[in-house]
């Protein structure tokens, strides 16, 4: 269960009336767990991902978006490194991306199509 | 607190229902829950800045609040409003939600209420107020939460627009609330159903009801009145006749003529969904 304790009390004081320290206390929010995993895979990027993704967003994120190919996870993966400044540093990029387009993207179901194919 | 003001608004996450689209599109795939209606008490933008002053040649008003990213090189969330906008009464500081403090999610202690416009705009934990002499061009304004300047903000699916410009306000929506989608309901027996409906702050004139997936429609009894940026609740007495499946739909209208699409637009981000949505339902 993640928790967030927070100070409410403080600002709203300073906010509201200027007299700071006129009634404080503590609070504590409780977010539903987040229990969602990246899938294990025997690919250099699955440690990576571990390591650099849930920073700041749950794997639920990844794992829900629609079929998508490796030019989105590529693009998703920079987006993480360069606009959100995710320490991702730039010998894993290309790892991460061969991990989520494998694992979730399109190439899951390219290779699951043609391993369904092969055996029919 | 002196010029206090309470409005009964509609908060909608700019991308409600993005898990509907169709071609999909990336991003959190929601479906209709990411919107919400409330009661919020505070003071009018307009008072604060009027008593601060806006000198002469002022083109917007930026925000920004307590909260951060996880990490320090994250875009820090600072939203922009056009002066006029800021100015125009509505706009609202805002410190409870239905008479109460704001919760610590909803932006306690203070945050802006924008009615009619995506939640996008409505920054909490609100700690700076800057007049600009000219457009914000921070990240989440010029490169993110944009839609395509084009009629509807539509593209044909797949196509980058040529054009885009900053997300405001919402499209008209209606939903029906009271029948869950696949469910099953008795033939013969009448039903009441129940929905929901709100636009961008012109005001719902009415609501249509249909049975058979679009052929007929039928007018609805709208509810309460609580305010032009309200969801309108409607109701419809309704009674199945035939087994089999149905569909069920709801169709909006304002008072300036807008209503929803049958056929859904699409955007790149999947902002903005309001095409006629269905219930599919059994009758047995």
């Amino acid at each position: 269960m993640k928790i967030i304790r927070t100070l409410v009390g403080a600002c709203a004081a300073a906010w509201g009336t200027g007299l700071v320290g006129a009634w404080l206390q503590a609070t504590e929010i409780e977010l539903p767990p987040d229990t969602a995993r990246f899938e294990v895979a025997d690919l250099p990027g699955y440690s990576a991902a571990l390591t650099h993704c849930m920073t700041c967003h749950s794997v639920e994120y990844t794992r829900s978006q629609p079929p998508s190919p490796r030019t989105y996870w590529k693009a998703t993966v920079i987006k993480m490194q360069k606009t959100f400044g995710a320490p991702i540093p730039d010998a894993d990029v290309e790892s991460i991306v061969d991990y989520l387009a494998k694992t979730y993207g399109t190439e899951r179901m390219k290779s699951e199509t043609s391993a369904a194919n092969q055996k029919s | 607190m002196d010029g206090a003001v309470e409005i009964t608004a509609v908060n909608q996450c700019s991308g409600n229902s993005r898990g509907h689209f169709e071609p999909r599109v990336n991003g959190g795939q929601l479906s209709h829950g990411a919107m919400g209606n409330a009661r919020w008490r505070g003071i009018p933008l307009k008072l604060v800045l009027e008593k601060a002053g806006v000198a002469a040649g002022a083109r917007q008003v930026s925000f920004d609040g307590l909260d951060r990213g996880v990490l320090e090189s994250t875009p820090d969330f600072i939203k922009a409003l056009d002066i006029d906008h800021a100015l125009d009464g509505e706009v609202m500081l805002a410190y409870a939600m239905n008479g109460e403090d704001l919760p610590m999610l909803n932006g306690y202690p203070v945050r802006l209420v924008v009615p009619g416009y995506y939640g996008t705009c409505w920054v909490k934990h609100l700690s700076d107020i800057e007049v600009l002499k000219s457009d914000y061009t921070g990240f989440w304004m010029s490169t993110a939460y944009r839609v395509p300047l084009t009629p509807g903000n539509a593209v044909t699916p797949g196509q980058v627009p040529a054009k885009t410009g900053p997300i405001t306000r919402f499209t008209i929506r209606s939903f029906i609330t009271s029948v869950p989608d696949q469910s099953e309901v008795k033939a013969g027996r009448q039903l009441v159903v129940r929905g929901i409906a709100f636009d961008s702050g012109q005001g719902i004139r009415e609501v249509t009801f249909s049975a058979d997936g679009g052929r007929t429609w039928q007018e609805t009894v709208l509810g309460k009145d609580l305010g032009r940026y309200s969801f309108r609740e409607w109701t419809v007495a309704f009674t199945p006749q035939r087994t089999g499946p149905i569909e069920l739909l709801s169709r909006a209208f304002n008072r300036v003529g807008e209503t929803q699409p049958m056929t859904p637009l699409w955007n790149p981000a999947g902002y903005l969904r309001n095409v006629v949505e269905r219930v599919r339902v059994t009758v047995i």
